[in-house]
């Protein structure tokens, strides 16, 4: 979005910018006295909404009319206030200049109203010059939770200026490494017959075939694993989010969403993923200023449903 | 309880950023010493005026903060000769000489670490077999993720060679991702810089041992990350590209192929092997096989690599070994 500084257009691109275009709009809003103003963030949604809570001088007539100069609100609504009815055609959208207010169009009874206007927030960035995040990106071995924080950077000139800021549904990403686990559990002999059939099948030399051929057969027999692929498709189902959201728990922060997610330093893996790439949400306002979440990884639970998925007796060393 | 919260995380991997707060309400202050640990700078200090702060050793004097009741802290660490280290953060709310109130917490900062354990002089194969005896014995004796390169060195006689279907694979899954990638980028405006990030990652193997690489993709990488992270449309978007890449080029490769690439690319204790499908060609002929092992952690720092001394292999017939199959990751001689 542009808006008009010293005559010249110039876009949002952090939270400074919102506060200078609050300092423009209340300049403008003469004819008013505005009680209260807010900024809602929605990460999630892309949005930022500025919300003002405003006292109507009816005596002003020279300012009846106030051009607003955002051009790309997404939604714009005036209420009367506290009762919260929508005033139709008191805002209108104008190519020229941008949202325009009429005093005309608003009831002589409502002395007090609510003004909201809805933008897409502007650029990825705008979020990282304002708060800092951070996710653990592996734990020590002998702990299976990952810590995340949000904090913001800078709060006087929000509070100086605000009355109150949201920012609602921050993401965070936590890669949950899940290779190790599935490792420690498929039990060795399976490895064994895998790597058989995979050589059986690239080998052209005949007695080297046969002598694999028979080493595979006798592996199956050891595994009780005939079906190779659908055994793979098993572990696959775990590792499906619907599944694999079981083996999670979220504290301080909400759960958002999880996909299979891989390492783009390997060759490219479709069968299982390396990883889980979990989204958690938290929201920020200017009374907690910073928070703390923490994503558990029930490791054991997860191993344990792993473990099942195998025949009795190959089956290595259950974990407790 | 004046102090609501103040956080300090656990433990982090040596070369993170640790990020730590402080929420407070109703103390009367007037200056607060926050003693860090020695492995670290600060990076980054929320909430606290230029002016306000000093830093002379391992104490921040903090003078005043903008608004009362926070203060976010930014440290960054690097990676230590220790494996793990455990550090304390305390912070003093001062009033006058007199400490009014006291919080610590400790942090233990841990790394990845490889520990030659066995190399033998002479490897044996018998049909394509080595005896787990036999073996080159590695072990991470750290607490992170290693992620390896084994690399031939110049005067090797036995040469890593990456199996042909391996490498048409690889060719055809970069042609197929490239494409697609054309396609969504329209989509992204403004963009443009990370799509070619995304090209870079997919079209370069990662190496460890070039240093100057390794720093353009970290770089490029943890751009990647964040933006993904930030944008949820491009992290689906990429994922079905990737997936799409993949699918595509299935013919090459099979999936119980793909599944054992799968389990034998991750070891004991995180080790992570980028190239273990790779093989060595072995022959009745006795001949010197000389390796060097990159390796880096998931932050991708720089560490020195290692190099074996040369181990001579002989097979009792012609055969093609992937290179996992020379190791033993137990930690045990």
């Amino acid at each position: 979005m542009s808006f008009e500084k010293d005559g010249i257009k110039f876009g949002i691109k952090d939270i400074g910018d919102i506060i200078e275009l609050w300092d423009k709009l209340t300049g403008r809003l003469k004819a008013f006295n505005i009680l209260s103003k807010s900024v809602i963030i929605n990460v999630s949604q892309g949005t930022y909404e500025l919300n003002a809570g405003i006292e109507i001088h009816r005596g002003m007539l020279f300012f009846r009319v106030v051009k607003i100069p955002i051009f790309n609100s997404i939604k714009t609504q005036i209420t009367t206030f506290p009762s919260f009815k929508p005033i139709d055609g008191s805002i209108i959208k104008d190519d020229v200049d941008g949202l325009i207010l009429s005093l005309d169009n608003i009831p002589e009874s409502a002395n007090n109203i609510l003004l909201s206007i809805r933008c897409p927030l502007p650029n990825t960035q705008f979020i990282e010059r304002l708060i800092h995040q951070t996710t653990q990106t592996e734990p020590k071995k002998d702990v299976t939770s990952y810590w995340m924080t949000a904090q913001f950077k800078h709060l006087e000139m929000l509070r100086k200026k605000m009355d109150s800021l949201n920012v609602d549904d921050l993401d965070f990403a936590v890669r949950v490494h899940i290779q190790q686990n599935i490792k420690d559990i498929i039990p060795p002999l399976l490895i064994k017959q895998l790597d058989v059939g995979t050589k059986l099948l690239q080998t052209r030399d005949r007695v080297q075939k046969q002598r694999l051929a028979l080493d595979h057969l006798r592996l199956t027999k050891s595994t009780n694993i005939i079906k190779e692929d659908e055994m793979i498709e098993k572990i696959q189902d775990l590792t499906k989010p619907k599944n694999f959201e079981n083996y999670l728990e979220v504290l301080g922060y909400r759960y958002y969403d999880c996909m299979q997610s891989g390492s783009l330093f390997h060759i490219p893996n479709f069968t299982i993923p390396t990883m889980m790439r979990v989204v958690t949400r938290t929201n920020l306002t200017l009374e907690d200023p910073a928070t703390k979440g923490e994503l558990r990884f029930k490791k054991k639970t997860f191993e344990n449903d792993l473990f099942d998925l195998f025949p009795k007796g190959l089956k290595k060393k259950k974990k407790s | 309880m004046p102090v609501k919260s103040f956080f300090l995380p656990d433990n982090a991997l040596q070369g993170e950023e640790i990020p730590s707060y402080i929420l407070w309400k109703n103390l009367d202050y007037d200056k607060i010493l926050i003693k860090k640990f020695n492995c670290c700078d600060l990076k980054d200090i929320f909430n606290v005026n230029k002016e306000d702060y000093s830093v002379s050793d391992n104490i921040i004097t903090i003078n005043k903060v903008a608004v009362d009741g926070y203060i976010g802290l930014l440290f960054k660490t690097e990676r230590t000769k220790e494996i793990n280290i455990k550090e304390k953060l305390h912070v003093n709310f001062m009033k006058g000489e007199i400490s009014i109130c006291d919080l610590v917490a400790e942090i233990t900062l841990f790394k990845p670490e490889l520990e030659i354990i066995k190399v033998p002089e002479v490897i044996t194969v018998n049909n394509g077999m080595i005896d787990n005896k036999n073996k080159i014995s590695i072990s991470n004796i750290g607490d992170g993720t290693c992620r390896i390169v084994f690399k031939d060195k110049k005067e090797s006689e036995i040469k890593l060679t990456q199996p042909k279907r391996i490498k048409d694979f690889i060719e055809g899954y970069q042609k197929t991702f490239n494409e697609e990638l054309e396609l969504i980028s329209s989509k992204y405006v403004g963009l443009e810089s990370i799509f070619e990030d995304f090209r870079f990652i997919t079209n370069k193997f990662f190496d460890p041992s070039d240093e100057v690489l390794l720093k353009e993709y970290k770089e490029k990488y943890d751009r990647l990350e964040k933006i993904m992270d930030q944008n949820e449309d491009l992290a689906k978007d990429i994922l079905r590209v990737y997936v799409s890449a993949i699918f595509k080029n299935i013919h090459m490769i099979t999936v119980i192929e793909q599944f054992l690439d799968y389990l034998q690319s991750i070891q004991k204790n995180r080790v992570e092997l980028l190239n273990s499908l790779d093989t060595i060609e072995v022959n009745k002929e006795e001949r010197f096989l000389i390796l060097e092992i990159h390796y880096t952690d998931l932050l991708n720092n720089k560490i020195e690599p290692i190099i074996l001394k040369p181990i001579k292999i002989k097979s009792n017939k012609e055969t093609d070994i992937s290179i996992y199959n020379l190791f033993s990751w137990d930690g045990v001689e």
